[in-house]
C-alpha cells in the first residue's frame, strides 16, 4: 500500500517533469545560421544618428577588467568625455579576470543583460558571435556623421595612425567553420613582449644582447660557463614561446577557417620542442611551468638568479630591481627580416542588446578614450602600448619623467617608440576553442620540459584535449 | 561477543592462550623447582593498600590528563598552523614569501599589505551591503525553515514522505549546475522598483539586485532537516497539553517550540549568515552593473586577481584575514549557542 | 533510480511511523494546513531548485545544445557517453591519423580506427574516467573516515579535560571560519617545494608536492590533507556538543563495571554518538563527492602540472569547468546528473547498512 502510494507520487513527479520541461525549456529547434549581414552597402548608422548629438541622452554600462589604478583613470577619462557629452551617462565595473568577464557574458547573453560595451579578447568574442550578441561596428567606423576622423568634439581620432595590427585583430572572426567578415571588436589596452636583461652583468663581461635565438643559445653556453649556477635566459609564458617560435619559423599552430583547426601536431614543432628540451636539460632555459607554483620568471630575474627574461611590458614594473640595471630589447627572432612578436591585451567588443542611441555613446566614448592624446596619456599612466602611432609624439609620452619602476617603464615605452617593433605584431586566428590550443601547447611545454610526458605523447595528448574541448 | 574476536585473533596470528600459558609455564622445570613448603603467606585487601591504590590512580590520572593535553596540544598547533601561515604571509613581501628561504616570522613587517586591500574596494561599503544582504536572507531563511520544519515533524499529511525525501536529495545536487538557469530566471522575474515602476528582471536597479542575492537563498533544506530533528524532541505530551488548552497549532509553534528550539535558531542563524559572508560566485554575476553593490568576498576576490603579473600572495592573505576575523568574532561571541544549536544534530527524535 | 529514492524513503519513513502513530492520537491528517506551512519552501524551491534541476536534465539529453544561443539538435544520449565512456570524434586531418598510428596498446588509452587513410574515427579516454572519477572516490573513501576518527579522538579529549576546554574548542573552530580556497593557497605555500614542510621533514626542494609535475600520489595526499585539516572543526563541534549531552549514567554503569578507558569509550561512547556519526557520514560522503574548492585553492587548476593532465580532478570540478563554455554544459548537466545517481546510490547504501547499528 505504501510502496503503490510512494510510485504513485514518483510517477506523478516525474509526468510533471515532462509538462513542465516541455511547456518551458529551450526549444529543440536546429541550428541554423541566422544571416543577418546586410548586403546592401549603403551605411546603416548615419540614418539614426540623431540631429542634435551633443544632447545625446543614455546610459551606457562597459564592463572591464581594470585593477583599481586603471579604473581611476578610466574615471577621469569620463569626466572629460561628460564634458562634450553631459548627457551620456556611463557606469563601469569590474568582473572579475579575464576568464570571469568572459563567463559573465556568455551568462548575461541568455539573460539579455549584456553591457553596453566590454573588455575582450579574440577568442571570448569567437564564443559571442554564435549568438549574434555583438554588435558589427563597420558602420560606425566609416560613418560620415560620426565615423573614425570625424571630430565629433572628441580630439584626433583617424583611423589612420591606429596599429593595423592592432585593428586588423578585430576583423578576422569565424562562424560555423566559415570566414565572418566585419569589425567585432576594437584595440584598447594592448601589450607585447620584450626581453629584459640583466645589463649590469652583461656589460661586466662584455656581451652584446642576442637578436636571433641562435644568438641566444651560444650566449647561454657562455653564462653557463662563467655562471654555473644561474639560468641565463627565462620565458614567461610557456604558450607565447610556443605560439611566437612557430608564429617566427612558420610552423602551423592553427587556422581560423575549415573543419580542422588545430594544426600544431607536426614533426617541425616536435623538432624544436625536443630541442628546447634538451637545453632546458643543460640549465639553459626555464619558465613558469618549469618553475612550477605560480612563480614569473620575473621574480627570479630580480633576485639575480636569471640574466634574460622574456615577458610582458603590461607586467614590465615586475622585472624592476634596485639592484642592478635593467635593459630592454627585442625578444629573439628566428629571422630578422620577418620579424614577429606576440600582441595581446584587451579590446572592446560592443553587443546588440543596447539601444541604438546606446550603441552610438558607447561608439563615441569609444572614439574619445582612443584618440591620439587619450591613448598617450592611458598609455603613461597603465603601461599599455597605446593603439596609435601618433600617440608615441604626444608631450605627455615623450616627455614623461619618474623614478624607481617608472624609468624602467619608460625605458619599455622609448623602445617601443624609437623601435619599429609594431611591425612586427602577430595575431593568432579566434575562433571556437582557440583558447584551448592555447592552453594546451602552453601545457605540452610544461610536460615536456618537465619529463612528464616525452614529445609524441605530450602532442598527441594536447590535441586530443583540444578535440574534445572544442 | 569479545571473548570470541579474542580467539579469533588469537588463531590469526598463531598467538596463544592465557590458559595455553599457563599450562606452558606449570610444566617448565623452574615451576616444577619451587619449594612451596616454605612459602609465607601476607594477607592484604586486594591487590595493594588504600593509600597506594589512591596512589596509583592519581599517577594514572596525571599521565592520562598528560597524555590528552599533550594531544590536544599537537593538533591545535597543526589546526592553527596554516593559520599562523596565513597571519605572517599578509605581513611578508612578494619576494619573501617566494624566496629561498622560508622565515617563521616576516624579516620585515610589512602593514602595506592591509593598507592595499583597504583600497581595492570599499570595505565599509561590502560589509553594509553583505550585512543587509546576510541578515533578510537569514530572517527569510529562519521563517521558511520553522514553518516547513513544523510541517514534518509535527503534522500528519499525505506524500509527506515523499517530499522530505525529494527535499534530502536536493541536496544531492552540485549547486552550481543551478547558476545559469537561475541567472535567466531573475533576469526576467518582474520587480516593482519605487521611481521606477515595474520593471522586468531583478538586475537593473539597487533594491532588485539585492533582492536577487536574498530571496533564492530563502530555502535551505539542510536547515530544515537540522530543526526538524530538533523539534521532534519535544516531547508530544506538551503538544497535547497545548491542544487541550485550546491552542492552535500556530500558536504552540511559535509560543512553545520556537523558544524551546532558539539555541538552534541561533545557530542557524550564525551559520548562515557565515554562509552569506562566504558566498562569491553569485553575488559576482548578479551585482555584474555596479561593484558598489558587491559583497565583501567579491571586494576580497578582487584584490585576488590582478590583470597582469604576479599574484600578490601577501596580499591576497591580507584579505583573507580582513574577512575572517569577524566571523572568528562572532564564534567566540556565540560559541555557546552554535554548540548548543549544532550539536543536536543527527539525534533522531 | 525510484528504488533508490525508495530506500531512502524507507528509512526516513521508518522514522516517520513511528512518530504518526504517536501524533495519531493527537488528532486528524492535517492536509491542506500541512500544504500552507509547507508553501513559502515549496514555491521558492520549485523557482530556484526544482526548475534549474529539470532544466538541468533537459539539457543533459540535447544535442550540441549551446547556452548562449539556446539552440540545440535534438535528443541524444552522446552527453553521457561523451562525459562516461570514450569519446569519439570523426576527423579528416592527416595529422590525427599519424597521432593515431602512435596509438598506445598497454595502457589502452586510445584506440584508432582507419577507414581509408585519411578519415578516421579518434577515441580518447575522458578525463572523467581516467581521473575525476576515481580522484573523487580516493578523496571520499579516505577523508570522510580520517576525518570522523580524528575528529571522534579530539571531542573525546576536550570532553575529558576541565581546564582550558573553552580555549581548545575556539581553536579548533578556527577552519571553518576560513575561506576554502584562500586556505588552500596558504597550504599550497606550505606544500612548496621551498615551503615549510619540506624543511622541517627534510626532503630537500626537489621534492615535489602539488607542483612541477609531481605525481599523482604526492598531489593527493597534500590534496587529503588539506580536505582533513578543513573539514575537522564542523564534525568536533557536533561530536563534543554530543557527548556533553550524553547521560551520565552511561559512564557511571561503565565504571562500575571497571571497564577500561578504551572499552568505555567502544562500549558507551560510539554507540551513543551513533546518530550523530551516521548523520557526520552521510552530510561528509555528500560534501566530499561534491569537492572541488579545495583542488582550486590548492592547486589553482586540476593538475599538478600546470595543466597537461587533469590528473587532480574532481567531478564536480568537471562539471564547473564543462558549464564554463557555452556548448559544453550539456556535458556538464549530464556528469552532474551522473553525479546525483551516484550519490544517491552511496547514501542509500550508508542508510541501509546503518539501521543494524545505529542506537537512538
Amino acid at each position: 500500500m505504501k510502496k503503490s502510494k510512494l510510485l504513485t507520487g514518483v510517477i506523478s513527479l516525474i509526468a510533471l517533469t515532462t509538462i513542465v520541461a516541455c511547456g518551458s525549456t529551450t526549444p529543440t529547434e536546429t541550428t541554423s545560421s541566422k544571416d543577418n549581414t546586410p548586403t546592401v552597402s549603403e551605411n546603416m548608422v548615419d540614418p539614426k544618428v540623431p540631429e542634435d548629438l551633443k544632447s545625446l541622452s543614455c546610459e551606457i554600462t562597459f564592463w572591464h577588467t581594470m585593477g583599481k589604478t586603471n579604473q581611476g583613470t578610466l574615471d577621469t577619462l569620463i569626466t572629460d568625455f561628460n564634458k562634450a557629452y553631459p548627457n551620456v551617462k556611463i557606469t563601469h565595473s569590474q568582473q572579475g579576470g579575464y576568464d570571469d568577464i568572459r563567463d559573465a557574458i556568455a551568462k548575461a547573453i541568455p539573460a539579455q543583460t549584456t553591457p553596453t560595451m566590454a573588455y575582450c579578447y579574440p577568442d571570448h568574442v569567437a564564443d559571442y558571435i554564435p549568438s549574434d550578441s555583438v554588435v558589427k561596428l563597420d558602420d560606425y567606423m566609416n560613418s560620415k556623421k560620426i565615423g573614425f576622423g570625424v571630430d565629433n568634439g572628441l580630439g584626433d581620432n583617424g583611423v589612420d595612425d591606429i596599429v593595423a595590427t592592432y585593428l586588423d585583430e578585430g576583423n578576422h572572426y569565424t562562424k560555423n567553420g566559415e570566414a565572418y567578415p566585419g569589425y567585432y571588436s576594437l584595440p584598447y589596452s594592448k601589450s607585447t613582449e620584450v626581453m629584459f636583461y640583466n645589463k649590469t652583468v652583461f656589460d661586466e663581461n662584455g656581451w652584446s644582447v642576442p637578436t636571433t635565438w641562435d644568438q641566444l643559445w651560444k650566449l647561454c653556453e657562455t653564462i653557463k660557463a662563467t655562471y654555473p649556477e644561474v639560468t641565463p635566459f627565462g620565458y614567461d609564458s610557456d604558450a607565447n614561446f610556443y605560439i611566437t617560435y612557430c608564429e617566427q619559423m612558420g610552423i602551423p599552430y592553427t587556422t581560423g577557417e575549415g573543419k580542422e583547426h588545430f594544426l600544431f601536431n607536426n614533426d617541425q614543432a616536435k623538432n624544436f620542442v625536443t630541442k628546447l628540451k634538451e637545453y632546458a636539460d643543460k640549465g639553459y632555459w626555464t619558465s613558469q611551468a618549469i618553475l612550477g607554483s605560480g612563480t614569473y620568471t620575473s621574480t627570479k630575474f630580480t633576485a639575480e638568479e636569471l640574466l634574460m627574461t622574456v615577458g610582458s611590458t603590461g607586467g614590465t614594473t615586475y622585472n624592476y630591481s634596485e639592484n642592478f640595471e635593467v635593459g630592454v630589447a627585442a625578444v629573439p627572432q628566428a629571422d630578422l627580416s620577418k620579424g614577429k612578436v606576440i600582441m595581446q591585451g584587451p579590446s572592446i567588443t560592443f553587443f546588440s542588446s543596447a539601444s541604438m542611441n546606446e550603441r552610438i555613446g558607447a561608439w563615441l566614448f569609444y572614439k574619445f578614450i582612443t584618440n591620439t592624446k587619450n591613448s598617450a596619456i592611458w598609455s603613461v599612466e597603465t603601461g599599455y602600448n597605446p593603439i596609435r602611432t601618433s600617440s608615441f609624439q604626444e608631450d605627455i609620452y615623450k616627455n614623461r619623467t619618474g623614478t624607481g619602476k617608472a624609468t624602467l617603464v619608460k625605458a619599455v615605452a622609448d623602445y617601443m617608440s624609437t623601435s619599429d617593433y609594431n611591425k612586427w605584431y602577430y595575431t593568432s586566428p579566434a575562433f571556437k576553442g582557440s583558447s584551448a590550443a592555447r592552453l594546451e601547447v602552453g601545457s605540452l611545454m610544461g610536460a615536456v620540459m618537465l619529463g612528464t610526458k616525452t614529445v609524441d605523447q605530450a602532442f598527441s595528448d594536447a590535441l586530443a584535449n583540444c578535440l574534445f574541448a572544442a | 561477543m569479545e571473548y570470541d574476536s579474542r580467539n579469533f585473533i588469537q588463531k590469526l596470528f598463531g598467538m596463544k592462550s592465557r590458559e595455553q600459558k599457563q599450562a606452558e609455564r606449570e610444566a617448565s622445570a623452574e615451576y616444577q623447582a619451587i619449594e612451596t613448603s616454605s612459602m609465607t603467606l601476607v594477607i592484604k585487601e586486594g591487590h595493594t593498600d588504600a593509600a597506594q591504590l589512591a596512589r596509583a590512580q592519581k599517577v594514572g590520572k596525571i599521565i592520562g590528563s598528560i597524555i590528552t593535553y599533550g594531544f590536544l596540544l599537537f593538533m591545535s598547533v597543526i589546526i592553527l598552523f596554516p593559520f599562523y601561515w596565513m597571519i605572517i604571509t599578509s605581513l611578508k613581501s612578494t619576494t619573501e614569501i617566494r624566496g629561498n628561504v622560508q622565515t617563521f616570522f616576516p624579516v620585515t613587517v610589512l602593514w602595506s599589505n592591509y593598507i592595499t586591500v583597504f583600497n581595492t574596494f570599499d570595505f565599509v561599503t561590502y560589509v553594509g551591503n553583505t550585512l543587509i544582504v546576510g541578515v533578510i536572507s537569514t530572517i527569510g531563511t529562519l521563517i521558511t525553515t520553522i514553518l516547513a520544519a513544523f510541517a514534518f515533524a509535527r503534522l500528519n499529511f499525505h506524500g509527506k514522505d515523499l517530499i522530505f525525501s525529494i527535499l534530502l536529495a536536493t541536496m544531492m545536487i552540485p549547486g552550481e549546475m543551478m547558476v545559469i538557469t537561475n541567472y535567466i530566471t531573475v533576469a526576467k522575474l518582474p520587480w516593482y522598483e519605487f521611481g521606477h515602476g515595474m520593471v522586468n528582471g531583478w538586475l537593473t536597479y539597487k533594491d532588485s539586485v539585492f533582492a536577487s542575492m536574498i530571496v533564492p537563498f530563502w530555502v535551505s533544506v539542510f536547515y530544515i532537516y537540522l530543526l526538524r530533528q530538533n523539534f521532534k524532541q519535544i516531547p508530544n505530551e506538551l503538544y497535547l497539553a497545548a491542544k487541550v488548552d485550546g491552542k492552535s497549532d500556530w500558536q504552540f509553534l511559535w509560543k512553545v517550540m520556537v523558544p524551546l528550539a532558539a539555541p538552534t535558531l541561533i545557530s542557524i542563524f550564525i551559520l548562515k549568515l557565515m554562509g552569506s559572508w562566504n558566498s562569491y560566485v553569485w553575488p559576482q554575476l548578479v551585482t555584474a552593473k555596479d561593484e558598489s553593490w558587491r559583497l565583501v568576498t567579491n571586494g576580497l576576490r578582487s584584490s585576488f586577481s590582478t590583470s597582469a603579473g604576479e599574484p600578490q600572495y601577501g596580499i591576497q592573505m591580507a584579505a583573507t584575514i580582513l574577512v575572517t576575523v569577524p566571523l572568528l568574532l562572532l564564534f567566540i561571541f556565540f560559541r555557546k549557542y552554535i554548540m548548543k544549536g549544532v550539536g543536536r544534530a543527527g539525534i533522531k527524535g | 533510480m525510484a528504488n533508490v529514492l525508495g530506500k531512502v524513503k524507507d528509512f526516513f519513513g521508518g522514522l516517520f511511523k513511528r512518530k504518526e502513530r504517536v501524533s495519531a492520537d493527537a488528532g486528524e491528517r492535517n492536509n491542506w494546513k500541512a500544504w500552507l506551512y509547507l508553501a513559502p519552501v515549496i514555491i521558492l524551491l520549485a523557482i530556484f531548485t526544482f526548475y534549474p534541476l529539470i532544466n538541468t536534465v533537459v539539457i543533459a539529453f540535447l544535442k550540441n545544445y549551446n547556452y548562449t544561443t539556446g539552440l540545440s539538435d535534438g535528443f541524444t544520449f552522446d552527453n553521457f557517453l561523451n562525459v562516461l565512456t570514450l569519446a569519439g570524434r570523426t576527423t579528416t586531418q592527416e595529422t590525427i591519423y599519424r597521432w593515431n598510428t602512435t596509438y598506445d596498446a598497454v595502457t589502452k588509452t586510445y584506440t584508432g580506427i582507419d577507414s581509408d587513410g585519411i578519415a578516421c574515427t579518434v577515441y580518447f579516454q575522458t578525463d572523467v574516467i581516467k581521473y575525476a572519477l576515481p580522484n573523487t572516490m580516493l578523496i571520499t573513501f579516505i577523508t570522510v573516515p580520517a576525518s570522523i576518527v580524528i575528529a571522534l579522538l579530539i571531542s573525546v579529549c576536550l570532553h575529558s579535560i576541565k581546564a582550558f576546554q573553552k580555549i581548545f574548542q575556539t581553536i579548533f573552530f578556527v577552519p571553518y571560519v576560513t575561506n576554502a580556497i584562500a586556505v588552500g593557497m596558504v597550504f599550497a605555500v606550505l606544500f612548496d617545494s621551498k615551503g615549510i614542510l619540506n624543511y622541517i621533514f627534510n626532503l630537500g626542494d626537489s621534492f615535489f608536492w602539488i607542483d612541477r609535475a609531481a605525481p599523482w600520489s604526492h598531489g593527493m595526499i597534500a590534496l587529503c590533507i588539506y580536505i582533513v585539516w578543513h573539514s575537522l572543526p564542523y564534525k568536533i563541534l557536533i561530536f563534543l556538543s554530543a557527548l556533553q549531552n550524553i547521560d551520565k549514567q552511561y559512564y557511571d554503569a561503565a565504571k562500575i563495571d571497571c571497564a577500561g578507558k578504551f572499552k568505555t569509550f567502544m562500549n558507551v561512547t560510539v554507540p551513543m554518538l551513533s546518530p550523530q556519526i551516521l548523520y557526520i557520514m552521510i552530510t561528509s560522503f555528500i560534501g566530499s563527492f561534491k569537492e572541488y574548492t579545495s583542488v582550486v585553492g590548492l592547486f589553482g587548476s586540476p593538475s599538478t602540472d600546470g595543466g597537461s593532465t587533469k590528473n587532480m580532478y574532481t567531478i564536480v570540478y568537471y562539471i564547473y569547468d564543462c558549464i564554463k563554455q557555452p556548448d559544453t554544459v550539456a556535458r556538464g548537466a549530464a556528469a552532474a546528473l551522473l553525479l546525483f545517481i551516484i550519490i544517491m546510490i552511496f547514501t542509500a547504501i550508508q542508510f541501509q547498512v546503518s539501521k543494524k547499528r545505529v542506537h537512538y
